[in-house]
């Protein structure tokens, strides 16, 4: 904020009051209240929440119900398995299991998680190690693509940092261990994921 | 809006005191708790406007809180856990000398406040009745436990750890499931105890063992330091606040995969109650950390 400077006809005691001098001193302290307050008029420290509008800094989104497609759900019910993939309707690949918009966003950086449950069915493991991977699209891009986990069972985490640029689509993938030939049934589970959440913060510049 | 109009003096007008003196009152009006998005400029907040805390960053404009506990145990010396059949609570995962997650004055979600949940431990499964799972491949004969682990694919059963909280005092004498997470405790009737499997968004799996096969044979793996980690994520959609004053992570087991008339055709975890069963074996739990993050979603 400019400092007021009395540099022309400064109204001084018994002196004459001229229009334009006043103009001339008052009106620039006018127009720097009028939408001219800038970083150098104000103390530090002094903004709040309540200062700020919703989604001014940042915006979270957050998918609870991340599970394998319902459509891959078909291995059947069972006293001691799950209802999931098999061979019959996967053969191997990324498969695009979880995908949503996020809209609303701006510039700046994007935080992703996402953590979920998962088995595999160990048993022909000797024709075939069978593990599964993650990754997750960001426009088409893969932020974050994993390694194979073996384990029967697993409690996969994945997490990306990367900046953006505004709204885009993100893609969650998975991918299994194709059928080894002669070895493994068709019918019998294969693969579950479920209990997974996919969380989004979005931090903007 | 807190703009100053009002209109200049022009050359030939009658100037007054009580003229000139209502400009400046104009100003003392605007600028008296009156300032907003009219009166600045672009790019008018820095970084410095906003009150920064070198020790913790809690302004309460994004982070709210946060807390991290860990029990001071590495990757072995831990605390050992026995599964059952049996329907019951769980037991809490020991958290040694750093306790749990605790807010003696409470800890306020407010309405559309999130709570981020992060946790890790490190698992030995070596408490394994090894005879109710070797098996050779393809041939169930002389085993009697063939119709438990046998040629029909069926799975090494597996330990859950998962979140409580604690939403009604300090005196944290009354746990509860986190929302969006069962506790293994549902009566399935024949099916055994256990959770449908869209209850588990707190939960960890930790398994008890994993199958490989080597000519022509089919083992059991034991693990030995395995790590296991999990995050959870709940945003308050109540509409009302909710004072948290602990977290706490507790284990149950063992537990097998279900999708039967008895579960309603969904899937479950439920622990196995027909024999052979699997109670009796064991687990060590080792380094257990858990930290969580109050922050605002909007």
């Amino acid at each position: 904020m400019p400092a007021a400077k009395f540099s022309e006809a400064q109204t001084v005691n018994q002196g004459l009051v001229d229009a334009r001098g006043f103009n001339a001193n008052y009106d620039p302290l006018k127009g720097v209240l009028n939408g001219g307050l800038d970083r150098t008029s104000t103390e530090d420290g002094w903004v709040s929440r309540t200062h700020l509008a919703p989604n001014a800094l940042h915006k979270v989104v957050l998918d609870t119900s991340v599970e394998l497609s319902t459509g891959l759900q078909n291995s059947g019910t069972s006293a001691f398995r799950f209802d999931c993939l098999r061979y019959e309707d996967y053969g191997g690949g990324w498969y695009a299991n979880t995908s949503f918009n996020v809209s609303g966003l701006r510039e700046g950086m994007l935080h992703l998680e996402f953590s979920g449950l998962a088995w595999c069915n160990k048993f022909y493991t000797d024709a075939n190690p069978k593990g599964f991977g993650i990754r997750v699209l960001w426009n088409g891009i893969a932020v974050v693509h994993t390694g194979r986990w073996y384990t029967e069972w697993s409690t996969p985490y994945v997490s990306a940092d990367f900046p953006i640029t505004g709204d885009g689509t993100l893609s969650l993938e998975f991918e299994f261990s194709p059928p080894a030939p002669g070895t493994d049934s068709s019918t019998s589970p294969q693969f579950h994921l479920w209990g997974g959440h996919i969380l989004v913060v979005a931090r903007f510049r | 809006m807190s703009r100053v109009d009002n209109t200049s003096p022009k050359a030939g007008d009658a100037v007054t005191a009580a003229g000139l003196n209502e400009k400046f009152t104009d100003i003392q009006t605007a600028t008296t708790a009156g300032l907003d998005e009219a009166n600045f400029r672009s790019e008018a907040l820095d970084y410095t406007k906003f009150p920064v805390n070198n020790a913790h960053g809690k302004t309460g404009i994004v982070l709210r809180d946060w807390k991290y506990a860990n029990n001071g145990v590495g990757t072995s010396g831990g605390a050992t856990y026995t599964s059952t059949t049996i329907a019951g609570a769980p037991a809490e995962l020991s958290h040694g000398a750093g306790s749990r997650l605790v807010w003696p004055l409470g800890q306020e979600l407010a309405a559309n406040d999130m709570l981020r949940a992060h946790f890790w431990l490190w698992a030995d499964a070596v408490g394994i009745d090894e005879s109710k799972y070797k098996v050779a491949y393809g041939n169930a004969s002389g085993n009697p436990y063939a119709a438990l682990v046998g040629i029909d694919e069926t799975d090494i059963p597996v330990w859950v750890a998962w979140l409580q909280w604690d939403i009604t005092s300090n005196a944290l004498a009354n746990w509860t499931e986190v929302p969006g997470q069962g506790d293994f405790d549902s009566n399935f009737s024949s099916a055994g105890n256990g959770s449908y499997c869209d209850e588990m968004l707190a939960t960890a799996v930790i398994p008890h063992g994993s199958r490989y096969a080597f000519s022509g044979q089919t083992y059991l793996l034991k693990h030995t330091d395995l790590p296991v980690r999990r995050s959870y994520n709940y945003v308050n959609d109540t509409g009302s606040p909710i004072t948290i004053y602990g977290l706490r992570l507790v284990i149950n087991g063992l537990f097998h995969p279900v999708c039967s008339s008895f579960t309603s055709n969904k899937n479950a975890l439920t622990k196995k109650i027909s024999a052979p069963t699997w109670d009796g074996e064991t687990i060590e739990i080792n380094g257990v950390t858990l930290g969580a993050l109050v922050q605002r979603t909007t």
